[in-house]
């Protein structure tokens, strides 16, 4: 088949268009796929879901030849010990004296207040991302589950990120480290309540501010999700690991080591996005 | 090659892509077995098909694990139509064939995708791009994109390469 040089030229110029076009309307998430879309991917759901699951079998069983140098049982039972101390130190502060009055105050002023983070399902990753940016997955739950867009995706180790796009019994998930979306964190500390911003960085860290220049914060310190934005509060984020003071904009720049290991997620907790329940 | 073909053998690399080639990271990296794909169909089975193997792949990958749709579509057409410009004059049984395009085609992609996220997000980070992600995948890609282009070309063409 010959084109006239022509007319292949307009062609390749209204394609390039028409797919800038669609790629700015999509980028940044729709409220629902198209029946096309939900339809492939609920066909092609159980086959990812049986080859993920190989995947998953054929990662364990090289693990420690491709770790040949780490101590990864030692340092898995060190992790595991450490996250059980994280979680009822969170619990722990979180029951504080002085929080439990905040709680008071916020019910005589009928506040609105989210309490859905115990009201949770449970999905499995069914794929990844395909390149090595780590910044997406699918899990097989969808609209037909309950799982609504924008959704809070977590597991036991801390924040993951949140729903992107979700079909009928499918939905993809962004994470944390993608560069796209920011978290609001508050330090967990009784005497430092300061909060800030955090957004990915790379695949293993996470990059933001304090919003007040003169907060205190300092390697090691951790941080939790402060209930700002589509995120409920008292989520496990992550460490601090650098703070930079920037003379020139008087913020303080810090770097996070996520709690979550973003190589090697296997199911993950939903919260779906609900509106603000009046206590 | 035949159309459907085409359509199967994307929807596999894609399938494979996002499940079973998360098993076998090194250091943190997978290869992309989807630009081998698309180098073997355009030089082995010509433009027309490897045009069409381009838009297959794209569309799949972007409906399936896409971050915007046309992303993916956009890439691919674009490699594609590189190495379709130049398919008639490469030798296509020489060994520097397919490292000089596994080379250039993993920049290219890694090279737009870093430039459709900064126009979606207005943020890059050029280290983690080159020394994360880049390098390690271009070794990655030689190491079985050689191996593949070569037992492609050995059935597909009926003789060794030189």
């Amino acid at each position: 088949m010959t084109i006239h040089p022509h007319l292949r030229n307009w062609l390749v110029v209204i394609t390039v268009l028409l797919l800038v076009i669609t790629i700015g309307v999509s980028v940044n998430g729709r409220e629902r796929m198209t029946v096309v879309e939900d339809a492939l991917g609920s066909v092609v759901r159980p086959i990812q879901k049986v080859l993920t699951q190989a995947s998953n079998s054929i990662s364990e069983f090289t693990y420690p030849a491709r770790n040949l140098f780490r101590l990864s049982k030692e340092n898995a039972a060190l992790k595991t010990a450490l996250l059980e101390a994280q979680r009822e130190l969170i619990r722990q502060t979180m029951l504080q004296e002085e929080y439990n009055d905040l709680r008071e105050l916020r019910k005589a002023l009928n506040y609105a207040q989210r309490n859905d983070i115990n009201n949770y399902l449970t999905a499995n990753v069914v794929a990844r991302d395909p390149g090595n940016w780590y910044g997406m997955f699918v899990i097989d739950a969808g609209l037909a589950e309950g799982v609504t867009e924008s959704a809070m995706i977590f597991n036991g180790n801390g924040l993951i990120g949140q729903v992107f796009e979700v079909g009928e019994h499918w939905a993809k998930v962004i994470t944390v480290i993608d560069n796209r979306g920011t978290v609001s964190f508050q330090i967990l500390d009784d005497k430092r309540n300061f909060d800030g911003v955090v957004s990915g960085f790379s695949e293993d860290l996470l990059e933001g501010y304090l919003f007040d220049p003169e907060g205190e914060i300092f390697p090691g310190d951790q941080l939790i999700t402060s209930g700002l934005g589509v995120y409920p509060n008292g989520v496990m984020i992550g460490e601090v690991t650098e703070v930079v003071e920037d003379k020139d904009t008087l913020l303080k720049t810090i770097r996070v080591k996520p709690n979550v290991d973003f190589k090697n997620i296997d199911r993950v907790f939903i919260i779906p996005q609900k509106n603000t329940m009046m206590e | 090659m035949k159309d459907r073909y085409l359509v199967l053998i994307s929807l596999v690399m894609v399938l494979v892509q996002t499940t079973l080639l998360q098993a076998i990271r090194i250091g943190d990296v997978i290869p992309n077995i989807m630009l081998i794909w698309l180098i073997i169909a355009i030089v082995l089975f010509g433009r027309y098909a490897g045009i069409k193997t381009a838009i297959y792949a794209g569309v799949l990958t972007d409906v399936i694990i896409g971050k915007g749709l046309g992303t993916h579509l956009l890439i691919y057409l674009t490699i594609a139509s590189i190495i379709a410009l130049l398919e008639e004059k490469i030798f296509k049984d020489n060994y520097i064939t397919p490292v000089v395009l596994i080379i250039a085609t993993t920049a290219l992609f890694h090279t737009m995708f870093l430039f459709i996220d900064y126009f979606a997000n207005g943020d890059i980070h050029i280290v983690r791009f080159l020394f994360g992600i880049l390098l390690p995948e271009v070794i990655y890609n030689l190491a079985i994109g050689v191996v593949a282009y070569t037992t492609a070309f050995r059935i597909f063409m009926g003789y060794q390469m030189r």
